[in-house]
């Protein structure tokens, strides 16, 4: 505004550069008697001048500075040039303007003036909005009163202006044929425009019933399948779908819910509440042997490229199913630090032997193909995993079953929901089975032992079984063998017939927490022995009996022989009556070494002749002879 | 221990539709139920005793307002279903044939009380081999502010023994017996019995069970929907309780009308 005030503001004389210059009436040639007209103060007041620049170059907003000067500049040259043309003439000379008024002075007058054009307009509006206001007050008083003014709402009470149409005269017949003709062209105008919109909706209409019968459809093949519908609690403008398992325990993590949702071309999809799409992981139980890994499982496919909601729903499920395990697995481990479990670095491991380790984590299956083992322990792994997967299964359905028992008590005590039995059957079966071979192959010792020795011996094994000899009625006693008591029993026979039986047993839990061995032994009687079902806590404990035992058989052995050599008393050793020079002696011993004996004939120098269970060693038999 | 309910009567002919809507609400099947109620009363007469209190020492917990009063008692146990064995083996092998998910019913709640050697054969229900549970229940509390019934109960499983002979020591005599038979559901916390009251036709032996002859003429169930308490005194716990009955009652609004039932006739008082 301020930019474009000099431009109009010139002096009176010099008409405004918009107003047509004076130049080409002074080419007709006619000399005017009238003296020189004063211009119109209208033309130049603001209000007529306003609103000619706005309908010559549009609104002020494209008006710039630059513009501006660019045609002031022009104006200035041209101005020039016709300065230079005039003096050419020299026929009319311009009156020089008269003293300017300071521009500085004018813009003030002018800015006053446009602030007064501006109060008015507005004075002009808030009458107009008092007048539509009260005429609407009389229809709608509750809504026309807003709008009405303060002063008015105090004096002129509400819906006392009243309006009709006026009823125009008589037309001509020719206005009359226009206004038909407007009419009709108006009408016809909105008919095609009302066709047109009708067109488009219903062909949206089409396309939106398009979308809602596939929605419909997937709905009811999601139905189909046996997925459980139902409302969303925070979006019920929303279909859900739950694909969680019911008796997953109670934490909301677990709840498996999904939102069913519709695409834009009517394509189902599912949208998971509880876990982003990024958690796509699976649980994977690796074995480890001196930090390598030398078994993986495999996880399970993946069949998320498997278009179709149920394929997506699945594909949900057995993520929500692996989350869940994984969870609960650390749940477990955490109160497991006895038994050798440790909760790190977001994994669970555990301890095999001295060296080996089984460790359970989380892995996006995207990533575990790219992963190779040495895989000798593959199956080891696979097995493992599968187990886990059973056992959560069937802790699924032990739940289901204790939903069905008459409730607890109520009390104010929230009950504690203890971990899943998931580790601890996995866990005990490993440890029975590291602490069977251990046993067996320090038994095994001692026996190679005593058959180097030529003596008769040898150990027979019923290993525990739970998965195979058992004709089982159910599914779940089945799987409830898995996690009971592990004993393997396994038969030792000794020279000069001794049989003992070891049942190693291992429970990870009260009363035992591992494994012990219950040893039963028996023979023909002729030896000591320890009545009963003896138990023993330690692998050194019970190799320790062991050996006793064989040291005894053997002697039972040479007694049974050899009539001349008699035990003392119930130790490991045998004298042979005789003379004084011939007074025999013999010791029998065994270690987890070998097995040896130790002689001495008259008090003399000892001797000794040990088995290490190498071949090509003499017989006891004929050494004791020889003795 | 309190127990908080809320009954309904349901007629022979909605029995089936109120089923139906019970394993809709709970989501479980109907878990066969079947109760042999037996009723004792003290032997002596309120009279003799003139307000001796030790008369009924044994029978309840004190109850000052009703010192003197003397109380039913009641024993209760499950009755070995005789299909249950093959109940049992018709379960094993639909598992053996089809791995179908069909929930197994063969167990009740405590299926190793049945476990006494006379399962599969009705006539060999011992009554005195039976574990009984000794229950106690006192009058309802008049409370006009919870709109449920509540009232006080024991119960005392007994493992080992001859309760019957133990009750007729303790001074009661039988006066009655019933058997209730129907179905049980749990929802949440909620034990909820759909029954019908027979009586037996000889008496101490619920078999056979075709020789039962409904109390109510019209052979009419019982809905009866009861939470168990641990003590009044726990607010919170009634509350809740409370609400999660009330939560059925609405759940099953139109289906069956739970209310609360009536207090005097649910009096456990000798007259």
């Amino acid at each position: 505004m301020a930019a474009s005030s000099p431009t109009p503001s010139s002096p009176p004389p010099p008409p405004p550069p918009l107003l047509p210059p004076p130049v080409p009436q002074s080419q007709s040639l006619l000399l005017a008697l009238a003296s020189w007209p004063d211009p119109d103060p209208r033309t130049s007041s603001l209000s007529s001048l306003i609103p000619r620049i706005q309908s010559e170059r549009g609104p002020f907003k494209n008006v710039t500075e630059e513009s501006l000067l660019e045609e002031i500049a022009a104006a200035e040259r041209q101005q020039h040039d016709d300065l230079l043309d005039a003096s050419k003439d020299d026929d009319q000379v311009p009156p020089p303007p008269e003293d300017p008024p300071n521009p500085r002075e004018a813009l003030g007058i002018k800015r006053q003036e446009l602030m007064k054009l501006v109060e008015q307009a507005q004075f002009e509006a808030m009458y107009a909005l008092d007048f539509v206001s009260l005429l609407l007050s009389g229809v709608r008083p509750a809504h026309a009163e807003a709008s009405l003014s303060r002063h008015l709402k105090e004096n002129v009470p509400s819906g006392t202006l009243g309006s009709e149409p006026t009823r125009k005269k008589d037309l001509s017949s020719s206005a009359k044929a226009d206004s038909e003709a407007i009419t009709k062209g108006w009408r016809s105008e909105a008919l095609i425009q009302s066709a047109g919109s009708l067109q488009a909706a219903s062909s949206r209409l089409v396309q939106e019933s398009e979308r809602e019968e596939t929605f419909w459809e997937d709905v009811l093949d999601v139905k189909k399948e046996g997925w459980a519908i139902c409302r969303i609690p925070r979006e019920p403008q929303y279909l859900g779908v739950r694909f969680g398992f019911s008796e997953a325990g109670a934490d909301e993590k677990y709840r498996g819910l999904g939102v069913l949702r519709k695409g834009t071309d009517g394509a189902i999809t599912m949208h998971d509440l509880g876990n982003s799409n990024a958690n796509r992981n699976a649980v994977r139980v690796r074995i480890l042997r001196d930090d390598r890994v030398v078994g993986t499982s495999k996880p399970f496919t993946d069949d998320s490229q498997t278009s179709g909601i149920t394929g997506m729903i699945q594909t949900a499920r057995n993520y929500a199913y692996q989350h869940e395990l994984f969870l609960e697995l650390a749940r477990e481990a955490r109160t497991l630090a006895n038994l050798g479990f440790r909760n790190t670095d977001e994994a669970i491991t555990f301890e095999l032997g001295s060296k080996s380790s089984v460790v359970i984590d989380m892995m996006n299956t995207a990533d575990l193909s790219s992963e190779t083992s040495e895989s000798t322990l593959d199956d080891l792994a696979q097995g493992l995993s599968m187990a886990l997967h059973l056992l959560l299964s069937h802790a699924h359905r032990q739940n289901l079953k204790r939903r069905q028992l008459p409730p607890p008590i109520l009390t104010n005590r929230t009950p504690l929901t203890p971990p899943l039995f998931l580790l601890r059957p996995i866990a005990s079966h490993l440890r029975h089975q590291s602490d069977t071979d251990e046993f067996i192959a320090s038994t095994q010792k001692l026996i190679t032992y005593a058959q180097a020795a030529d003596l008769k011996s040898r150990i027979t094994l019923a290993r525990c079984h739970n998965c195979f000899s058992k004709d089982f009625e159910k599914v779940e006693s089945a799987v409830d063998s898995l996690g009971g008591f592990l004993e393997t029993k396994s038969t030792i026979v000794f020279p000069g017939s001794w049989k003992i039986i070891v049942l190693v047993q291992t429970v990870l839990g009260p009363s035992i927490f591992g494994t012990r061995f219950v040893v039963q032994t028996s023979h023909d009687g002729g030896c000591a022995t320890l009545m009963g079902n003896n138990m023993f806590n330690s692998q050194a404990e019970v190799q320790r009996y062991l050996q006793w035992s064989l040291e005894r058989s053997v002697i039972n052995h040479i007694q049974l022989k050899g009539d001349r050599w008699t035990q003392i008393a119930m130790s490991n050793e045998m004298t042979q009556a005789g003379e004084q020079s011939q007074y025999k002696r013999l010791r029998v011993e065994v270690d987890e070494r070998c097995l040896y004996i130790r002689w001495t004939v008259g008090g003399g120098q000892d001797e000794y002749y040990q088995w290490t269970g190498d071949n090509g060693k003499k017989p006891l038999d004929s050494l004791v002879k020889s003795i | 221990m309190h127990e908080l309910t809320l009954f309904a009567h349901v007629p022979t002919s909605r029995v089936h539709h109120v089923e139906r809507a019970l394993t809709t609400v709970t989501g479980m099947q109907g878990v066969p139920l079947l109760e042999h109620h037996l009723v004792y009363k003290p032997k002596r007469n309120r009279q003799s005793v003139g307000g001796n209190t030790a008369g009924n020492g044994s029978s309840g917990p004190p109850n000052p307002a009703g010192a003197g009063d003397f109380y039913y008692l009641k024993l209760v146990t499950e009755i070995p279903q005789p299909d249950d064995a093959t109940q049992y083996q018709t379960a094993t092998s639909r598992h053996g044939i089809g791995g179908s998910d069909v929930m197994d019913v063969d167990s009740g709640p405590d299926g190793e009380n049945k476990a006494n050697g006379n399962h599969g054969k009705g006539t060999a229900y011992d009554v005195r081999e039976q574990r009984w549970t000794i229950r106690f229940s006192d009058l309802p509390e008049v409370n006009g502010k919870r709109p449920v019934t509540s009232r006080m109960i024991h119960n005392a499983t007994v493992y080992d023994g001859d309760t019957l002979a133990f009750v007729d020591s303790l001074g009661y005599m039988l006066v009655s017996e019933y058997i209730l038979a129907g179905s049980y559901f749990v929802y949440h916390n909620i034990y909820i019995t759909l029954t019908r009251t027979l009586v037996p036709s000889k008496p101490l032996s619920p078999f056979p069970k075709e020789a039962l002859q409904p109390l109510d003429s019209a052979d009419a169930n019982v809905l009866q929907a009861s939470i168990k308490v641990l003590s009044a005194n726990e607010q919170e716990t009634m509350n809740k309780g409370v609400e999660e009955l009330k939560m059925l009652r609405n759940e099953l609004k139109g289906v069956a009308d739970l209310e609360l039932g009536d207090r005097l006739s649910l009096d456990t008082r000798v007259r």
